[in-house]
């Protein structure tokens, strides 16, 4: 029978063991009003991407995970002025660490089922205050890359970057470790010091960094700023 | 018409807690006393403190958990003020599922809003928090609660 996202939500609380504030004391907070208007450099397009062209902030499609709210900042970089109407498109895995959608196999390999939808896939336009937000679940991990969030941002259909984004290791292991839907895989093989698109260096994953704000363990918020100039971004990470 | 967001009494207070510990039992045993701390939240503005003793999130950031019920179709505001730090609020839906967020009202503003319309009818829980770790101090929280209407008056014929 599938889990539903309240069996799942009260599986993580009635069975685990949850150190919030050990992963707090881990985790270096980061001040989301620092840096704010520093270039976002590009990263990776990846083989996993896909024109699904659906504008929707829930993005889960039924996907069970931890329930995460992405909610991304876009900036002018040299003037700091929030943007209003530009396109966020985001793609990652489920909760298993599988992509949806007829791709590259190598993104769902043995997923006949995952081909057929378009799960944890979606576009937003910011809001005058410069503000998109996608309902989604907490991304799972597949070998060789560390968990990540793909996205692309367009202004009147012109792409001006295309990164990556990831979470704290901190934060990722203790999900995987402790959260019934990821618990069937809990050890990953790659974090973000050790990924070859970040670069293997703790350090150079700063700039991509989610903050977030993990709520009585059963609830995750996470935020980005992503600042753009009027043309594509040229530095790479 | 009856008001359709029910301003919860301080009464209820414990029960609410009690049937959280009831279905997060595990939970309420291993996080420690503090983030079994939720408080109603009534129609109108509430005085609080964000305290080094409230809720740790992730980041290392205090927070404090409020709630009230509500009407699917229910418009609501939440807002939170502070002078002593910079505020974040975020949504969560009776199963707690995180929908909405709110980091700054408007540029160059530190206080935070959230208008949402309530998309299932039971107990929505608000986050106020600060937006980084090691920010304490005074804050209000607000809530706008649909205000009842009053049915428009017949003409009596005699």
């Amino acid at each position: 029978m599938p889990v539903n996202r309240r069996e799942l939500l009260l599986g993580v609380a009635a069975g685990f063991s949850l150190p919030v504030k050990a992963i707090a004391q881990a985790i270096t907070p980061l001040d989301i009003t620092k840096n704010v208007c520093t270039l976002t450099c590009a990263q990776t397009l990846g083989p996993c991407y896909y024109a699904a062209n659906l504008i929707r902030q829930d993005i889960t499609e039924g996907e069970v995970g931890l329930p995460t709210l992405i909610s991304f900042l876009v900036v002018d970089a040299d003037t700091c002025v929030p943007i209003e109407n530009a396109a966020i498109d985001i793609w990652h895995t489920n909760a298993k660490g599988v992509y949806s959608a007829p791709i590259n196999q190598m993104c769902n390999p043995g997923d006949a089922l995952a081909r057929t939808k378009t799960f944890t896939r979606g576009i937003q336009m910011t809001d005058p205050r410069g503000w998109a937000h996608f309902n989604t679940v907490f991304p799972g991990w597949y070998s060789g890359r560390t968990t990540h969030i793909h996205a692309t941002v367009r202004r009147n259909g012109s792409e001006m970057v295309t990164t990556q984004f990831y979470f704290d290791d901190s934060l990722t292991n203790f999900i995987y470790k402790n959260h019934v839907n990821y618990l069937s895989r809990p050890n990953r093989d790659t974090t973000n010091s050790s990924d070859n698109v970040i670069g293997g260096a703790a350090s150079r994953v700063a700039p991509f960094l989610f903050t977030t704000k993990l709520i009585n363990d059963r609830s995750l918020v996470a935020l980005k700023v992503i600042a753009i100039r009027s043309s594509r971004t040229t530095c790479n990470a | 018409m009856q008001r359709v967001i029910k301003a919860e009494g301080r009464r209820q207070q414990a029960e609410v807690v009690s049937y959280f510990c009831l279905l997060l039992s595990a939970f309420c045993l291993s996080s420690g006393a503090d983030c079994t701390a939720i408080s109603a939240l009534a129609c109108g503005t509430t005085a609080a403190s964000l305290t080094s003793s409230d809720c740790t999130a992730s980041d290392g950031s205090q927070y404090r958990l409020w709630q009230f019920s509500g009407k699917s179709g229910d418009s609501v505001t939440i807002e939170m003020h502070s002078t002593a730090f910079d505020t974040y609020l975020a949504l969560l839906d009776p199963s707690g599922v995180p929908v909405a967020d709110s980091d700054d009202a408007a540029a160059g503003v530190t206080d935070s809003t959230i208008t949402f319309t309530l998309t299932t009818t039971g107990t929505w829980t608000v986050v106020a928090n600060s937006l980084a770790a090691s920010q304490t101090g005074n804050y209000t929280i607000s809530l706008s609660c649909p205000s009842a209407t009053t049915p428009r008056r017949r003409a009596v014929v005699h």
